[in-house]
Parts: structure tokens; C-alpha cells; sequence
């Protein structure tokens, strides 16, 4: 999915989250958005995923303008807040099954690596278990099984390192996201943290005040964070 | 800053600050005069027969206990609930500081409740000349206030005579609701200045001695209520100044001074693991590897089964989904919370009110004029609330949809997280509505006209079942209306023009319209239904499709508070 961000902003009030903010993302690549604290990485995805309206500028997916009541355009995403969408009353096994329905995913066409996602994570054992019951990190490798069955053709991921999963969990994460981008699907996600953005993603753009401050790959932002023992802070600056 | 906010002020400025203070000032006067109105048709300002000294007490003494109801729930919410408790309790703050501080705020918005109890004293006094009676309203006022005060601590769950008070107050409230009741019927089936029966009058006069604003209307002519009501406002002194403590034991417990905060509740490994067979539920045993293909894949088409039990399904669940097509069908299924119930409660309903129709038989049959007379109203009311009760489609149907979901540090509505549109969800609500609708009219057709015959008005059965048709009909129409409603509680309007409170005046203005209207065509009714259900429906339309088409344009945040920048 080609995506593009016309001179976007967002607005709260008289806080400017988003100030004409254009990006062309790449198909099949993973994004890191980072920024400080109240940069509007947030505020970004949330807009991607419909959740928000522009006040001025557009999104286009595959060079369609998106709103989230075209439903052709709606089913290609998924949104993951900070705590994923899942039903908290039902099984882990209900809310897959729930979630593939709503995608028109076929359990069955990802049953393999279903099955080595939920046994890698340790969700195989709790099936039976309400969403509700988890742990926040079991939650997120719960959610994680029904990424691995809806597949998305573009993920937004709202602080994935700050979820709460373990290594393990940490681990399948990547694994699952460099798959899926290898098949095609486009990944952003937001975090707080510099040097793992660099290390884990194609492309990473840098928000500061509500604008691109940077938007380089992730080999170069490695380099600019290695170039000094301010490097991280000046990534986040915007300096190159 | 901090101080200030213990004190319950707010820690920031903000901009633009007297708009909102005139509208805020607007929305109170115009409350206030809505209910001092009824609050004076309560005293019979219009109506001399509902005059009478004792039904004047036990009604105005019940607008009291309400407000005590009301005022308390707000207490409570303070203590507990609010934003700002939600994170005092998380700090190493004293329970017993944060009481107080929940105090302090609740009583600096008493202010507010000072006005309806001066309207109650004046038509408590029988509606004098405020020029001459001015004094005596104000003093009778202030009495009345402190008295609401103070009942709200004796109105607590924080002890057993408080628990029992409660009780009390709460079946003497049932019972004032339904003399209300009474009052209209009475009204609309006697003539004009018939005063109530005696009975009704000596049973209010004997339920008022339950409410201590009774006491404190009548403190001046005896010593008993006198009596009674310095002790409910000296007791209510005391609770008052000691609820911090009492109340700050229960939360000390979890909320610990010295900052410990509440258990971790998000470590699933800090919690009881339902099965104690694992100690470490996330390792998988190499012997049971081999079967977990199997059982995955089961356990997930077990649940796709399981939401869908047929031997469940009643037939108004079969109904709304025959009436669904495919894509519907599955999404009622995630949203609708997959067997609703509806059928069983149409099915407890039906005994129930087969026992009611029996019992206003054998009274209107068999007992004595004064007592027909008087069950005439009941024999319509009761049945007629069974049905509601059991059978009506109050709510959308679609809870999963519309439940909160948090996201940062406001929540947006669960569907919009999902590939859902908001005409997915009033489709499917106009479905339920409509198959939950066609079981409601099965039930109150019979009773009806059962109830036409039991009350000798055979003639009027084909008008009231007309009547019960459009309402009806009128009911599934005015479908597009509260999903809106409900719609646009858990959005913001994405810049600019406040969309939805504009729509809400309104829609209650052209609400308000047809309901006159009607009202006073009330007798061609019937004959006029067709038009009448046509600019309803347009209405209720019309306000869906705006809202619809804003949506669509993106012009709306799915988000209930606005997400600061992050």
C-alpha cells in the first residue's frame, strides 16, 4: 500500500498537534515514528487509522483519499492503540475467530504459523482464558495471533515497546512484523525510543512541535546516533 | 498550585473564560425553572385537589429525598470516581486528605440545589405573596437545605442505619412515584376540582412521617418534629465532620500513606492463576507439543461455534437475523454480544402478566365500587409496565460497539478501532429494533384489549390498538435518532462548530413540536398517525443523515475527550 500524507495538521483547541506534515511512505517497509514527548506521534497514527479527522491536508492510500466509512480502504488497516482492541469478555480463541471475521481473514491460510506464533508465545495454553484475564503483555502476544491471521496491509502499532511483552514476546513481535512486510504490508509504529528505532525499521521519522524534523532510513539515523554521545538527543532534534 | 488544587480549584486558566460561564449560568436558570415548575404542579398549583396538607407533604418531602439521592450520588463520585480522586488516589496522599478534599468541593456546589428548596418552602406555604411571605419562604428554604444536607449522610452504605434508612427511603420513594402516577390518572378520569380519595391522602400523611423534611416544615407547630429535626441536623454535623476518618479506613487499607499504591494488577503473574496446574503458563510442555496443532485450531472453531448456539436462539433472535443479510449477520453477532436474551424475557413475561390480567379481572369483577375505582388506574399502569419492563427495545442493541476504549488519555468508541461503519451499526440496531418491536406488539395487542374488555370499554379496542400500532411503528422509526445520540456522546466535532449540541436543541425542539401537536390532536390521532409518523421519521432521518455525511467528509474525531498532542 502506497501511502500519502498531504500537508496534514491536526489541531486541540489552540494546540497545534500537527502542522502540515508530508510524507510519501514506501510500500513494504517498516516506519518508525519518534519524537518527544507531545511531538504528535499519536495524534499521527490516530489520523492514519480514521480514529481522527485532518483539520486541513489529506491522507491517500494506493492514491485514494481515506475516510474510515469506505470500508474497502478500512479493512486493509489495523489500528492498535496502546492496549489493543480485543473483546475482554471473550477467549483468546473467540477473539481471534471474532477478529478474522471482521477482516474476512480464513483462519485456515495461516494456520502454520498461527500455531508456531501462539506455542512461541505461550498463548497455546491459555485459549480458554478470557482477554480480560491477561496480563497487559499476554494480551499483546494474544493480539499479535490475530495480526498473524487478519494481515493487514498496513499495521499501525501505537507504542509496541512499551507494551509490556517480554523478550520473547519482544522477539515474535519483530519477526512477525519483518514477515509481514516482506509480504507486502507496510508497518508504522510509534516509540519513545531512539536507538531501537534505528535498529528496527526501514525508514524513521522524526516529529518535533508537530512537524517532520527528520525522515531518513534507519542505517542513517544508526550513523547520526553513533556520530556523538549527544546522538540520540540530536536525532530527536532533527540534526543532522 | 497544589493547594489550589486540594482546594478544588483549577490549576490552569483557561481561555476564553466567560463564554462558557454564561452558557453553564444559562443551562443552570433554565434547569432550575424547569423543575421549579414541576415542583410547584407537584403542590398543586394548578390542581386545588392536590392541595391537600397531607399529600403536599409527603410530595414535596419526596423532591427532597430525590435531591438527597441526587446530591449524594454526586458526593460519591467526587470521593471516588472523578478525574481528578482517580489520580489522588494513586499518590501518596492520605484517604482521609482526599475525603476531605471531595467534601470541600461537594459542599462548595451546594449553592446550587439553595434555590428548588426555596420553590419548595413557597409551595410548601401554600404559594403566598413572595412580597409578604418573603421571610418565612427564605427561613423555611434554608431549613430545608440544611435538612438535605445532613440526609445525605444518613443516606449512606457506610453503616447499618444507614443501610436501613436507605431502605426506607427508598419504598417511600417507590410509592411517591407512583402517587404521581395516580395524580395524572386522576386528573385525566375526574372532573375538575374532585379532590383525592381520603385514602390516598391519610397514606401520604402517614409515609411523609418517614422524611425528615416533613419534620422540618412542620418544626414550628410541634415539638416532636422540632425534636426530630434538630436531631437530624446535629447527627448530620457530626457525620459529616467524622466521615473522613470513617470513610478513610476502607481506602487506607488499599491506598497505604507511605505511597505503596494499589497492587499491580497489570503482572498476570502477580495474579491467581485460574488453573494452579501451571505455575508458568506461557511454557509449553514438550509432551503436549504435539497435540497443540489440533487444539488450537479446535478451540478457535469452538468459539466461532459457540457464538453462534442455535438451540439458543429464540425466535425474535431468529427473526432480527433473518431480516439481516449475510455481512449483517456476523457483524450482530460481534456486536450485538451474540445471544441476547430477548426471547426469554418475552417468554417470562407472558405468565406474568397472565396472573395480572387474572387479578384485574376477579377486581373489577367481584369487589366493591370504591375499590374498582380505585384499581382502574392500576389495571391499565401495571400490566401495561410489565410489558415495557420485559419486552421494550430501550437500547440500541448494539453494546459492543459503543462501549469506551481507552486511548491515550481520553477513550474513543470500541467500533471505531474496527472495520466498522457507523451505517453498519444503525442497520443493524433498525433491524433489532424491528424484530424486538414485532414481539413487544404480540404481547400488548392481547393485553389491550383484554384489558378494554376487563374494563368494560370493548368499543375503544380498535383505537387503542391503533394507537399501540403507531407507537410502535413510531418507535422503530426514531431508531436513526438515538444512534445518532448515542454517536455523537462518544465524538467530538473535528474543528469548529459544535455540531452536536446544535442538533440536540434541535431535536428537542422539534421534538417538543410534535409531541404538542399531537397532543392536541389527540382526538383524530389515529386518523393523523400516518402523517405524524412520516415528519418523525424524517426527523429522526434527517438528523442521522447530517450526522452521517459529516462523518463521512471526516469531520469528526472518534475520540470522547481530544487527545492532547503525544
Amino acid at each position: 500500500m502506497h501511502i500519502e500524507l498531504s500537508d496534514l495538521s491536526k489541531r486541540f483547541g489552540h494546540t497545534i498537534a500537527l502542522d502540515q506534515v508530508s510524507l510519501n511512505v514506501p510500500p513494504s517497509s517498516i516506519i518508525s515514528v519518534i519524537g518527544e514527548n507531545g511531538a504528535g506521534k499519536s495524534t499521527l497514527l490516530a489520523l492514519l487509522g480514521g480514529i481522527l479527522a485532518p483539520d486541513e491536508g489529506l491522507i491517500r492510500f494506493d492514491g485514494q483519499t481515506f475516510s474510515r466509512e469506505v470500508l474497502e480502504l478500512r479493512r486493509r488497516l489495523l489500528f492498535t492503540p496502546d492496549t489493543p482492541l480485543m473483546f475482554m469478555d471473550r477467549t483468546v480463541a473467540s477473539n481471534i475467530a471474532t477478529l478474522a471475521d471482521l477482516y474476512d481473514a480464513r483462519v485456515e491460510n495461516h494456520e502454520a504459523e498461527l500455531v508456531s506464533l501462539l506455542e512461541e508465545t505461550g498463548i497455546a495454553a491459555l485459549m480458554d482464558r478470557s482477554a480480560g484475564s491477561l496480563s497487559r503483555g499476554q494480551l499483546w502476544k494474544a493480539f499479535m495471533a490475530c495480526v498473524c491471521v487478519i494481515q493487514p496491509e498496513l499495521w499501525l502499532v501505537d507504542e509496541p515497546f512499551a507494551s509490556g511483552m517480554d523478550a520473547i514476546g519482544m522477539g515474535v513481535f519483530r519477526r512477525l512484523v519483518r514477515r509481514m512486510t516482506e509480504a507486502g504490508a507496510t508497518v508504522i509504529y510509534t516509540t519513545q525510543m531512539v536507538d531501537l528505532a534505528a535498529d528496527f525499521s526501514d525508514h524513521v521519522c522524526v516529529l518535533r512541535h508537530g512537524r517532520v524534523a527528520l525522515w531518513e532510513t534507519g542505517e542513517r539515523v544508526r550513523e547520526l546516533i553513533a556520530a556523538g554521545p549527544e546522538g540520540q538527543e540530536n536525532v530527536l532534534r532533527g540534526l543532522r | 498550585m497544589a493547594a489550589k488544587a486540594l482546594r478544588g480549584a483549577k490549576m490552569q486558566p483557561s481561555d476564553h473564560q466567560w463564554w462558557p460561564r454564561v452558557t453553564a449560568g444559562l443551562k443552570f436558570v433554565g434547569w432550575e425553572t424547569l423543575i421549579g415548575f414541576l415542583i410547584c404542579l407537584l403542590a398543586g398549583w394548578n390542581e386545588p385537589q392536590l392541595g391537600q396538607e397531607g399529600w403536599r407533604d409527603f410530595m414535596l418531602a419526596g423532591v427532597v429525598v430525590v435531591t438527597v439521592r441526587l446530591s449524594s450520588q454526586r458526593f460519591y463520585w467526587l470521593m471516588q470516581s472523578s478525574p481528578t480522586t482517580n489520580v489522588l488516589w494513586q499518590l501518596p496522599v492520605a484517604g482521609r486528605d482526599i475525603v476531605r478534599w471531595a467534601r470541600g468541593v461537594y459542599f462548595g456546589g451546594l449553592w446550587k440545589l439553595l434555590p428548588r428548596m426555596l420553590v419548595t418552602s413557597w409551595a410548601w406555604l401554600g404559594f403566598p405573596l413572595p412580597a409578604l411571605a418573603w421571610p418565612q419562604i427564605v427561613w423555611n428554604g434554608l431549613l430545608l437545605w440544611l435538612v438535605m444536607i445532613a440526609c445525605v449522610m444518613h443516606d449512606s452504605p457506610f453503616s447499618t442505619l444507614g443501610r436501613l434508612i436507605a431502605k426506607a427511603w427508598t419504598g417511600a420513594l417507590i410509592v411517591w412515584g407512583s402517587l404521581l402516577l395516580y395524580a395524572w390518572w386522576w386528573e385525566k378520569s375526574h372532573a375538575s376540582g374532585q379532590p383525592i380519595a381520603e385514602w390516598v391522602v391519610a397514606l401520604c400523611s402517614t409515609l411523609s412521617w418517614l422524611l425528615p423534611a416533613r419534620w422540618a416544615m412542620h418544626a414550628a407547630e410541634s415539638g416532636t418534629e422540632l425534636a426530630l429535626t434538630l436531631l437530624t441536623l446535629l447527627s448530620g454535623a457530626v457525620l459529616w465532620s467524622v466521615f473522613p476518618l470513617r470513610a478513610a479506613i476502607t481506602y487506607d487499607l488499599v491506598f497505604p500513606e507511605d505511597g505503596g499504591g494499589p497492587p499491580d494488577t497489570t503482572d498476570g503473574e502477580s495474579r491467581a492463576p485460574e488453573d494452579d496446574t501451571d505455575d508458568e503458563p506461557g511454557v509449553v510442555l514438550p509432551e503436549t507439543a504435539a497435540s497443540t496443532t489440533v487444539d488450537v485450531l479446535a478451540a478457535i472453531q469452538q468459539a466461532r461455534a459457540d457464538e453462534q448456539p442455535a438451540h439458543n436462539r429464540g425466535w425474535i433472535e431468529k427473526l432480527a437475523l433473518r431480516l439481516m443479510n449475510d455481512r449483517d449477520r456476523k457483524l450482530a453477532a460481534i456486536v450485538a454480544g451474540g445471544v441476547a436474551g430477548w426471547t426469554s424475557l418475552w417468554w417470562k413475561a407472558i405468565p406474568i402478566l397472565t396472573l395480572l390480567l387474572l387479578a384485574s379481572f376477579l377486581i373489577m369483577t367481584f369487589s366493591p365500587p370504591w375499590v374498582r375505582e380505585t384499581a382502574e388506574m392500576w389495571v391499565v399502569v401495571l400490566p401495561l409496565s410489565a410489558v415495557a419492563l420485559l419486552a421494550f427495545p430501550l437500547s440500541n442493541g448494539i453494546p459492543y460497539a459503543t462501549f469506551s476504549w481507552p486511548l491515550g488519555h481520553g477513550s474513543m468508541p470500541f467500533f471505531a478501532g474496527l472495520p466498522l461503519r457507523i451505517h453498519d451499526l444503525m442497520r443493524l440496531s433498525r433491524r433489532i429494533t424491528l424484530a424486538r418491536m414485532t414481539g413487544l406488539v404480540v404481547l400488548v395487542l392481547p393485553v389491550i384489549a383484554a384489558q378494554a374488555l376487563i374494563l368494560d370499554r370493548a368499543r375503544g379496542i380498535p383505537v387503542l390498538c391503533g394507537i399501540a400500532l403507531s407507537l410502535s411503528v413510531f418507535w422503530i422509526l426514531i431508531r436513526p435518532l438515538f444512534i445518532y445520540y448515542r454517536l455523537q456522546q462518544m465524538s467530538s466535532p473535528a474543528h469548529g462548530f459544535r455540531f452536536g449540541h446544535f442538533m440536540t436543541w434541535w431535536l428537542i425542539f422539534a421534538l417538543g413540536l410534535g409531541i404538542v401537536i399531537s397532543g392536541m390532536l389527540c382526538v383524530a390521532f389515529v386518523f393523523f398517525s400516518p402523517l405524524w409518523l412520516l415528519i418523525a421519521a424524517g426527523c429522526s432521518q434527517g438528523i442521522y443523515a447530517l450526522f452521517h455525511a459529516r462523518a463521512r467528509s471526516r469531520k469528526v474525531d472518534w475520540v470522547v475527550s481530544p487527545l492532547p498532542p503525544s
